[in-house]
């Protein structure tokens, strides 16, 4: 069955996968999978189904045409190879070992996929469709086993039952990006600088191998963990799930580009301006609209003294009716960052994404080669450190499915 | 430092959660107060209790939330503006909608008149009659009292907090039991004896009437109100064992009505007309008096006998208050009979009873002078205009403005859109209802004489009251008066009357008097309850028509929960779950998650229970009763056999033809136009809430937004994200410009929902009857919410349909809400569509190519 559906779609996934599970017992699969190497993984594989070698093949191929570095690469084989072993997955597989958040339209669950011991983030949407428009979701969502890259949350696979669909993902131990903030208050320059480098790769892999922009860019929506890894998640990869979702949220922030709102054209120059923004907040550590006034910028900013004072405390909340801030965005001009705190260039950055105009915001291609991004690729910032030191982890957790190549 | 932040802004989350709850919790009880003051029978003792029960509740949520609003920083204080609302306020206060708008004036916040001491607030009131300011006195102190009950942390105290608001008269004394019996309803009464009953509408410009005329306007209201009093007799009501003679009392009740010995008028009928001073001269007795033509049974006849004009030496007690029934004119070149200029091509309304023409844009300010001669038409113009015009009176219909709104266009958009004028009286719903106002207001909507001028609603002193500028505004003729020939005859007519109209318009789809009925009914129904409970009874049994009126408790309603069975689950939405059940046959089942929280949910679900229960019409579920008794409280209704039509439109993309769409738009029109007839906002109109039954509409869940919102909408929100809004599948595209920009994060309890949002819905199940998809389809929430709220409308660009299939599209969509139709007014242009153009159009003629995203 599952070789059928995965032939069919001429998936990333070698057929025959699933004939593999039977033959090892959890008991000492586990072990074996934490002291597994890429290549134990390709003998095994190629012992046990070798007509499975092709495709594999074929996969590392494409994985060598994307700028990677070699970690980069083996991690990914590492997953990919892990992934083989599940195969086609469903509810029953899987115990639950806490809540990680809500995400837009669902929970996300971490759990425990039982027969493997790997640990997942499991989202769940509740969705109340017809049974062809599930397949068409499921479908869809399965373009995501081909998104294989450093900067994009990996895909185990994803299943419909008792009306909710779930995606189980690679799961992320220092979690998204507007966690880390409300620890952290803010996120200082230098992290933000190869964070953003790492979205844009993300976001260029998306467009220039899947032809799919992300629509949803947001602290949220970019995930860490203990390696310093940087990915990304909840692309819209399906247009018929995001029609069906049969709740959506909207809150006190919008990283939607002004001519999203309006209901006009819009493209993958829209992600830029949810990252402009998004960027905004991480740096002042407050959702930019309506703009802060002076005066909470020198509360904010006082003592100069980085990694220092949560950045909501100086304003209590003050709701905007929902319409109101979107109205703001559209019409009002577009945050930035306050001057003198940060570096010309990555105020120049934030610029050239917040133009209203979409036309005149800066496309991918540019802001890869901007100045604030060059800068920030040839500083090695620690973010493995930062992330462990601002979310109290082990560095290189054992719970990171990716632990043997964390050293 | 972080957690004492978070806890910071928790604290500010949950206080203003809090203050919103109470917020709810208040329009609920206003609403319902609103309901027993107007609606019931004040003197009835029951209802007494309930209404210091309630007032007793509306002290303590205004006081709570004032308390914990001051308990707040600056900031909150100011984002907390308008709640608590002082308006609201006011009205729970039992002032007039003149007396609001001038405290409103002068006062801010609700804050700033606690205060003030009672001297000030009559000063505040100067213009107010006496009773009024009492009455904010009293209540201010209360509001007082218990704020600082609070202050000492006794909540719990025993206090006094009501002030009886419904007392209309300034009294040393408590009423003496028997006094309220003479005030009691002449519908009773099996000989019909007749008390005088109020047929012309007398405006007396008095500023404030001596105290007899206090103890009239009580017992005039007892009249006007239609439900027997149980105090006195509740059990033997039916069997109208009340006295038959007419006290003393009674005579000076009726004198309301301006005619009866011992009346308050400063003068005496005088029986010859007079040339008058001014231009109008006296009219056709007809026009006064033809609500009682075609009456039922009671004193038939009676008000059919023409008056002769009067000359009272008062010579501004006679009014004219008719609103014309502008149609758009497309094929009109005329000139303005408003501002006497020309006019363009398209650009005309016309008044389809007395064709007037006018100006859209002069609409507003053409006085109610329908069926006035020209001569008239110009004296009453600039009587009106000197004093000022009494057009919007409401503005937006805004939030905790609920029980307002949702009378304030009643019937009157019917007419012209923004002839708001009539609200002051439909916001008493009931005190016109039943009474003579009523009963001219229904003249001026019936079909039999639609050109007649209805007459001002009388100047009893109560009346005075309500809507003191009215009388000020009103233009009155300088010299009739009418004669009250059969003073009983109203009072049962009336209610007869509306009667018949419902039965027609249940009866007919077709009919073109129907749309009027629909708005008839409309400018009379919200009185009582039991009103719905009689729709089966017949003329020829006036007094058993109002046998259930007091009956409040809900006992009739209440269905045992062991007596249900429930079967499978059939649907599932926010409020809870339907079940297929059994109960003496196939029923729908909705079960209600209930939080064991509080009793608010139940009151509110009380409160709505006994809404559900006046509806009664075959576009609309029956409602069959309700399990009341938590924690398992359930709506049982007919089973809806066949789908929604979201599962036709969406789900089977079953095609609808022109034709059909318009059958079906039909039906919903009706029914809406039922509900809103009865004074129900439906909250919630959505192609899932609409059942097609071998092509009959079946319309559901009305009303239950507000028990929605309460019981989950709150939990959804906060469980889920604190600060954002869930927004249910296939929500946003009904909500109305002004309910998106109304949204908040936080909590979305009080949208200005109003009977405009619910022809905003309609245009969109309009629409998607026509196109077979959501407008906005594939746009994210927010799109949705900024478009809709800054006026953007989904294409009709790719749609095939006529001009005017699209027109009423536009119109239901209106950004302005004033400028959206009612729904007999939808129902009447849905039925002159022409037929001959839908037949001629393809079989599948309106569809919007799948791929195609909206195109703006």
């Amino acid at each position: 069955m599952s070789k059928m559906s995965k032939n069919k779609l001429n998936l990333t996934l070698p057929p025959g996968s699933i004939d593999t599970a039977p033959a090892i017992t959890p008991s000492n699969m586990t072990p074996q999978l934490k002291s597994a190497t890429a290549t134990d993984c390709f003998q095994r594989r190629q012992g046990l189904a070798g007509k499975s070698k092709t495709s594999i093949e074929a996969l590392t191929e494409r994985l060598e045409q994307i700028e990677m570095d070699d970690t980069q690469r083996r991690r990914i084989e590492v997953f990919l190879c892990q992934k083989e072993k599940i195969g086609e997955l469903s509810d029953d597989d899987f115990e639950k070992l806490g809540e990680l958040g809500q995400g837009n339209g669902g929970v996300v669950m971490k759990v425990r996929h039982k027969s493997t011991g790997l640990i997942m983030a499991r989202k769940l949407i509740h969705l109340e469709v017809k049974p062809a428009i599930k397949k068409q979701i499921i479908r869809e969502l399965k373009v995501l086993h081909e998104c294989n890259f450093a900067h994009i949350v990996g895909f185990y696979g994803a299943f419909y039952s008792d009306g909710e669909i779930s995606i189980c993902m690679e799961y992320m131990d220092g979690g998204s990006l507007d966690l880390i903030l409300k620890k952290a208050g803010r996120i200082p320059e230098s992290i933000l600088g190869t964070i953003t480098s790492a979205v844009l790769k993300g976001l260029s892999y998306l467009r220039d191998k899947h032809a799919i922009m992300h629509r949803d860019v947001k602290p949220s929506n970019i995930l860490v963990n203990s390696n310093g890894e940087i990915k990304i998640c909840d692309f819209g990869v399906s247009g018929q799930l995001i029609d069906s979702m049969a709740n959506s949220f909207v809150g006190t922030r919008s990283y939607m580009s002004p001519e999203r709102l309006q209901g006009t054209h819009y493209s993958v120059q829209s992600d830029i301006w949810s990252l402009g923004l998004s960027l905004v907040e991480m740096a002042i550590g407050m959702y930019p609209i309506p703009p802060p006034d002076a005066k909470t910028l020198a509360a904010i900013f006082g003592g100069q003294n980085e990694d220092h004072s949560p950045g909501q405390a100086p304003n209590s909340p003050r709701p905007m009716a929902i319409f109101e801030l979107l109205d703001y965005i559209v019409n009002e001009p577009p945050p930035k960052l306050p001057a003198g705190i940060f570096s010309d260039e990555f105020k120049d950055f934030v610029d050239r994404c917040l133009k209203k105009n979409p036309d005149e915001r800066a496309d991918l291609k540019t802001l890869m080669n901007h100045e604030w991004i060059r800068k920030a690729d040839a500083e090695k910032v620690d973010i493995a450190g930062w992330v462990c030191k601002t979310m109290d982890l082990m560095p290189s957790t054992p719970n990171s499915n990716v632990s043997p190549f964390s050293s | 430092m972080d957690a004492e932040n978070e806890y910071e802004i928790k604290r500010v989350r949950d206080a203003i959660q809090t203050i919103e709850t109470i917020q709810s919790m208040i329009d609920v009880s206003a609403d319902r107060l609103e309901g027993l003051r107007t609606q019931c029978s004040t003197s009835a003792e029951l209802t007494q209790q309930e209404i210091r029960t309630l007032e007793g509740k509306l002290v303590k949520h205004f006081s709570r939330q004032l308390v914990i609003k001051a308990s707040f920083g600056e900031e909150l204080r100011r984002e907390l503006g308008d709640v608590p609302c002082l308006a609201q306020w006011l009205r729970v206060v039992g002032l007039t909608p003149d007396s609001i708008e001038a405290v409103c004036s002068r006062v801010a916040t609700l804050e700033s008149l606690q205060e003030r001491s009672d001297h000030e607030m009559r000063a505040l009131l100067a213009s107010a009659r006496d009773e009024e300011v009492l009455r904010l006195c009293r209540a201010m102190q209360r509001l007082r009292t218990y704020i600082e009950a609070l202050g000492r942390g006794e909540a719990g105290a025993e206090l006094q907090l009501f002030w009886d608001s419904w007392e209309r008269g300034v009294r040393a004394s408590p009423r003496a039991p028997r006094a309220k019996h003479n005030h009691d309803h002449p519908h009773n009464k099996k000989g019909g004896k007749s008390p005088p009953t109020p047929v012309a509408k007398r405006k007396s410009n008095t500023t404030l009437p001596p105290p007899a005329a206090l103890t009239k306007s009580r017992s005039h209201e007892s009249q006007l109100s239609v439900r027997p009093d149980a105090s006195d007799h509740s059990d033997n009501s039916q069997s109208s064992t009340v006295a038959a003679e007419p006290r003393p009392a009674e005579g000076v009740g009726g004198a309301g009505a301006g005619s009866a010995p011992g009346s308050p008028r400063a003068s005496p009928p005088h029986p010859e007309p007079e040339p008058a001073e001014l231009t109008p001269q006296h009219r056709p007795p007809h026009h006064y008096n033809h609500h009682a033509g075609g009456g039922g049974a009671g004193g038939a006849g009676g008000g059919a006998a023409p008056r002769s004009p009067r000359t009272p030496t008062v010579s501004r007690c006679m009014a004219h208050d008719i609103a014309h029934r502008f149609t758009k004119t497309f094929n009109m070149i005329a000139t303005c009979d408003y501002c006497d200029k020309q006019m363009l091509f398209g650009s005309g309304l016309k008044c389809k009873e007395c064709k007037f023409k006018c100006h859209r844009d002069c609409e507003s300010k053409v006085p109610p002078s329908c069926g006035l001669p020209p001569e008239f038409v110009d004296a009453f113009k600039e009587k009106f205009h000197k004093d000022g015009g009494y057009y919007y009176v409401s503005p937006l219909p805004g939030r905790g403005a609920g029980f307002l709104s949702s009378l304030t266009h009643r019937r009157s958009r019917h007419h012209a859109p923004p002839a708001a004028h009539h609200s002051p009286y439909l916001e008493r719903g009931p005190a016109v209802a039943g009474g003579p106002d009523s009963s001219s207001n229904t003249s001026s909507c019936n079909s039999s004489t639609p050109s007649s001028p209805a007459l001002a609603p009388p100047l009893t002193p109560h009346h005075h009251l309500h809507h003191p500028p009215t009388t000020k505004q009103q233009f009155h003729f300088p010299e009739l008066k009418p004669v009250v020939s059969s003073p009983n005859h109203v009072t049962i007519q009336s209610p007869a009357r509306q009667h018949d109209n419902k039965e027609d318009l249940t009866a007919s789809v077709k009919s073109d008097t129907s749309s009027r009925c629909v708005s008839l009914s409309g400018s009379g129904s919200t009185d009582s309850g039991g009103r719905g409970d009689s729709l089966d009874l017949h003329n020829k049994h006036p007094d058993e028509r109002w046998p259930r009126q007091n009956s409040l408790s809900m006992k009739e309603w209440d269905i045992p929960y062991d007596e249900l069975k429930l079967f499978e689950v059939i649907g599932t939405g926010r409020f809870g779950t339907v079940y297929r059940g059994s109960w003496h046959g196939a029923v729908a089942v909705k079960v209600l998650h209930v939080l064991s929280d509080d009793c608010v949910p139940l009151d509110t679900f009380k409160h709505e229970v006994a809404t559900f229960r006046k509806t009664r019409h075959e576009n609309l579920v029956l409602f069959m009763g309700a399990c009341m008794k938590p924690p398992r409280l359930a709506i049982v209704t007919s089973l809806c056999k066949g789908m929604t039509l979201y599962t036709h439109i969406h789900l089977r993309k079953d095609k609808f033809t022109a034709n059909k769409s318009v059958i079906v738009a039909q039906q919903i029109s009706q029914g809406m136009g039922y509900l809103h007839a009865r004074g129900i906002i439906h909250k919630d109109l959505k192609t899932k809430n609409i059942f097609l039954e071998n092509g009959k509409v079946v319309i559901t869940d009305f009303g239950l937004f507000s028990v929605t919102k309460l019981c989950f909408g709150n939990k959804l929100v906060q469980s889920v994200r604190g600060d954002s809004l869930g927004i249910p599948a296939g929500w946003l595209c009904y909500l109305a410009p002004e309910l998106c920009r109304a949204l908040t994060p936080h909590a979305s309890l009080h949208l200005p929902f109003s009977k405009a949002t619910d022809v905003y819905a309609f245009g969109t199940v309009w629409y998607e009857l026509l196109c077979g998809e959501y407008p906005f389809k594939s746009q994210p929430p927010e799109a949705v919410i900024w478009q809709v709220g800054k006026g953007v409308k989904q294409s009709l660009a790719n749609m095939q349909a006529s001009r005017d299939i699209k027109d009423i599209l536009m119109l239901c969509w209106s950004y302005r809400w004033g400028e959206r139709p009612d729904f007999p007014h939808l129902l009447s242009t849905l039925q002159k569509l022409p037929r001959k153009r839908l037949a001629r159009s393809p079989s599948h003629p309106v569809h919007l190519s799948r791929s195609a995203d909206s195109v703006f």
